[in-house]
């Protein structure tokens, strides 16, 4: 069995003609993609309001965890009755 | 490259049928083949840019994205196949998964498609370079020049693929026919 014959055989595959329409379909998807591409200022505004929408809720996470703090503080002074004042052995 | 519409027509006629038959050889199958084709000349398109002269010959370019191209196909093929192996142990009554090579190639007579056939699933199986080497030296008729620059890799390397593609589709062979 000679290998080399065999893949030389190969060889005597024909050329195929490419159908006559895809130029049109590649056409037709490039413009696709053309045509549904976002601006570039469109992409710059989306990320900055993402980063807007973003610093926010940081913000409002960070102060709602200091109000907490406070609020746990406060009662457990109130169900300690303990008095909340500096002043407390000046008395 | 590719300053306007014409630019490009003027490529795709240039390059339609090395494009087209480069990926019949990878796929064996005509309607395979034309989809590649059509990502092909799209990514050409998209990449016009990153073309650079100097880097190499426009034709080993194109020749390098559809060969990427034919084998990440290949493969997200075999994935889905895998997949679909899987489905059919959980739901025994679904049709059962074809395995074999889809074998639709325009290009071979009629006479010789049973033996080839035989020969280029096997070819079909070998790792993705050496696939590459033995379809472009045997299939395309490339010398082994091209090869290695269509390959980035030198020529004894190209040599060396070969060799082991014939030993592996040898052995195959052999076992195949039962001697």
């Amino acid at each position: 069995m000679d290998i080399e014959k065999k893949l030389e055989r190969l060889k005597q595959i024909q050329v195929v003609e490419t159908p006559p329409y895809l130029l049109q379909l590649i056409k037709s998807r490039i413009q696709n993609l053309i045509e549904g591409k976002a601006p570039a200022v469109w992409k710059y505004a989306f990320v900055a309001c993402a980063i807007i929408v973003a610093l926010f809720n940081v913000t409002l996470l960070l102060e709602v965890t200091a109000e907490h703090k406070i609020s746990q503080i406060s009662t457990v002074v109130s169900s300690l009755q303990l008095s909340d004042s500096n002043q407390l052995y000046n008395d | 490259m590719l300053k306007n519409e014409a630019d490009f027509d003027s490529l795709y006629h240039k390059y339609e049928k090395i494009v087209f038959n480069l990926c019949l050889n990878y796929t064996f199958d005509f309607d395979d083949a034309k989809d590649i084709t059509q990502d092909v000349f799209i990514k050409i398109y998209q990449r016009k840019h990153q073309y650079l002269a100097e880097s190499g010959s426009e034709k080993n370019w194109i020749f390098g994205i559809t060969i990427n191209h034919c084998l990440d196909f290949l493969k997200a093929k075999r994935r889905k196949k895998r997949f679909g192996t899987i489905i059919s142990l959980f739901y025994p009554n679904n049709e059962p998964i074809n395995e074999a090579v889809s074998f639709n190639h325009p290009g071979i007579q009629l006479e010789q498609k049973e033996e080839f056939k035989k020969l280029l699933s096997i070819i079909y199986q070998l790792p993705e370079q050496q696939k590459t080497a033995v379809t472009l030296l045997k299939v395309e008729g490339r010398s082994q020049k091209e090869v290695a620059e269509i390959m980035g890799i030198s020529v004894k390397a190209v040599e060396s693929l070969f060799q082991r593609a014939k030993q592996h589709i040898k052995k195959k062979l052999t076992s195949s026919e039962g001697f």
